[in-house]
């Protein structure tokens, strides 16, 4: 007998005609490596568990460092903590959490099948992400860097003695300038340690912030697939680690904000 | 006209859950690759966790606001690891809430709980040896704890001329504005303070306590730090 092409043998054959009507998700099939598709799921998961432990300890570093700090030079901590806005870090906390449920929401719409409420969610959690990331930038980073605020800014309370860009950026004398290390520029500090906190202050939040972004850009990524029809009941494995990925950010963050804004 | 005996399809199957391996079936043709059906969490219990997260963060804020308020009207100084300890125990649960239910480890396989808790107690290891360390550090030598030249010498700073960073701000600044505009500005900008009750404009502040300063204090002086005893007295904890 002539040699069967492996292409018609139906022993190795992973899906039926009729089934390339149907929609990706239904297609999917699983590596052969696995034995089944909840074991490939499982994998999956298990390496992304492994991988959230490594940015548990990126983090980790993150703290040590401010735990030494703060442990040496407690009045320089309390004096630049006075210095932040507790209610723009409980904005920002606020908006995280929610975030975390839209994601959590999206995962239980492709369980469900329901693909719609599914995208609405995942967009709804990416602009949380980036609202969480103009108010850290807008309201926090550009004032305290530069005294540049915005002028429609909720939280601005001084007075401001000139203006850029038609009105829109406003300028606070002696408040700006509060930056790590070399770059230090603040006439008042009455601790000479200032220049420390600072540094501790925003390698912790610019190093999250990277993170909403970097889970922004995963979240769209799954969104756009999901519009194409990848993820569905039976298979939703990217959406689950980008949810993971998006729960670990909004976790460092329920940790950075007592520590960096509530020290009283 | 005979080839490989056709495997029994997942027509063998139907009655059984597609998780158990079937030799013959090794890709799941059969069953269109179907897996056991995973716990769903359903919006309900998610709506149920978010409020209870946002009432705890709601909880951390008024605690530390309450500390504050306790400091300025009542006058008690509350040692600062209560604010940490407080905090730091709500983070915990809030944490917790997350990874149990949004990350849905509850429902997961063990063994990723059982990583991600090795995972903080090595981050705990990490932590607890560091503080070993800091918190033993004027046992021996008394030189250890203090700030040897509080801000530093400045050298190999090249832009501040050798001087301390905070000093060469304030002098720069100093120079820019003059004396008078100087004292202004600083006025305006340190009398939107946390201050409750009593003026405490002249202490300056303490890991306890966050004070805005009006005036000059002797916080740039070269003199040494106060040093702490090895309970930790006299560093202002």
């Amino acid at each position: 007998m002539s040699t069967i092409d492996p292409g018609l043998d139906p022993t190795i054959r992973t899906r039926q005609p009729a089934d390339l009507a149907a929609p990706a998700w239904k297609r999917h099939a699983h590596g052969h490596h696995w034995r089944t598709q909840a074991e490939e799921f499982d994998g999956a998961k298990l390496g992304f568990w492994l991988f959230l432990t490594t940015e548990v300890l990126l983090f980790g570093g993150i703290f040590c460092a401010y735990f030494i700090f703060r442990t040496f030079y407690p009045a320089a901590f309390a004096e630049g903590s006075a210095a932040l806005d507790w209610r723009i870090g409980a904005i920002n906390t606020a908006v995280l959490l929610l975030s975390s449920y839209t994601m959590a929401c999206s995962i239980y719409c492709m369980q469900t099948n329901q693909q719609k409420r599914a995208q609405i969610n995942l967009w709804a959690t990416i602009a949380f992400g980036a609202v969480f990331v103009l108010l850290k930038f807008f309201l926090e980073y550009m004032p305290k860097w530069s005294g540049w605020f915005l002028a429609f800014d909720p939280f601005l309370h001084y007075e401001t003695t000139k203006s850029a860009y038609g009105g829109l950026l406003v300028y606070v004398e002696g408040y700006g300038g509060k930056r790590p290390g070399q770059l230090f520029d603040y006439p008042f500090a009455t601790d000479p340690n200032m220049p420390l906190w600072w540094s501790v202050y925003y390698s912790g939040t610019v190093i999250h912030a990277a993170h909403v972004l970097i889970g922004m850009v995963l979240i769209a990524r799954v969104a756009i697939k999901g519009l194409k029809g990848h993820y569905g009941p039976t298979y939703y494995t990217g959406v689950e680690i980008a949810g993971l990925y998006w729960h670990l950010v909004d976790l460092i963050w329920i940790f950075l904000f007592p520590l960096l804004y509530l020290i009283h | 006209m005979s080839h490989a005996a056709t495997p029994a399809h997942g027509g063998s199957d139907h009655g059984t859950h597609a998780a158990a391996f079937n030799e013959l079936d090794p890709h799941g043709a059969g069953s269109h690759g179907q897996h056991e059906s995973h716990v769903i969490v359903v919006p309900f219990q998610l709506r149920t966790v978010l409020i209870i997260l946002l009432f705890f963060t709601a909880l951390t804020v008024g605690l530390a606001q309450a500390e504050v308020f306790i400091s300025g009207f009542l006058e008690i100084t509350l040692p600062w690891w209560v604010n940490v300890a407080v905090a730091m125990s709500i983070a915990v649960v809030k944490s917790v809430l997350v990874m149990a239910i949004f990350m849905q480890l509850r429902y997961d396989n063990p063994i990723n709980s059982i990583l991600m808790a090795f995972c903080f107690f090595a981050l705990f290891l990490f932590l607890f040896f560091s503080g070993l360390d800091l918190f033993s550090r004027g046992r021996i030598y008394d030189f250890k704890v203090a700030q040897v030249v509080p801000g530093g010498t400045g050298s190999g700073v090249t832009s501040t001329g050798g001087k301390p960073v905070v000093i060469a701000a304030h002098d720069r600044w100093m120079e820019a504005w003059g004396p008078e505009k100087f004292e202004r500005i600083k006025k305006d900008r340190k009398g939107h303070g946390h201050g409750y009750g009593k003026d405490h404009g002249q202490e300056a502040s303490s890991a306890n306590r966050s004070r805005p300063v009006v005036g000059a204090t002797g916080a740039l002086d070269t003199a040494a730090a106060p040093h702490a005893d090895e309970y930790g007295h006299g560093t202002g904890h």
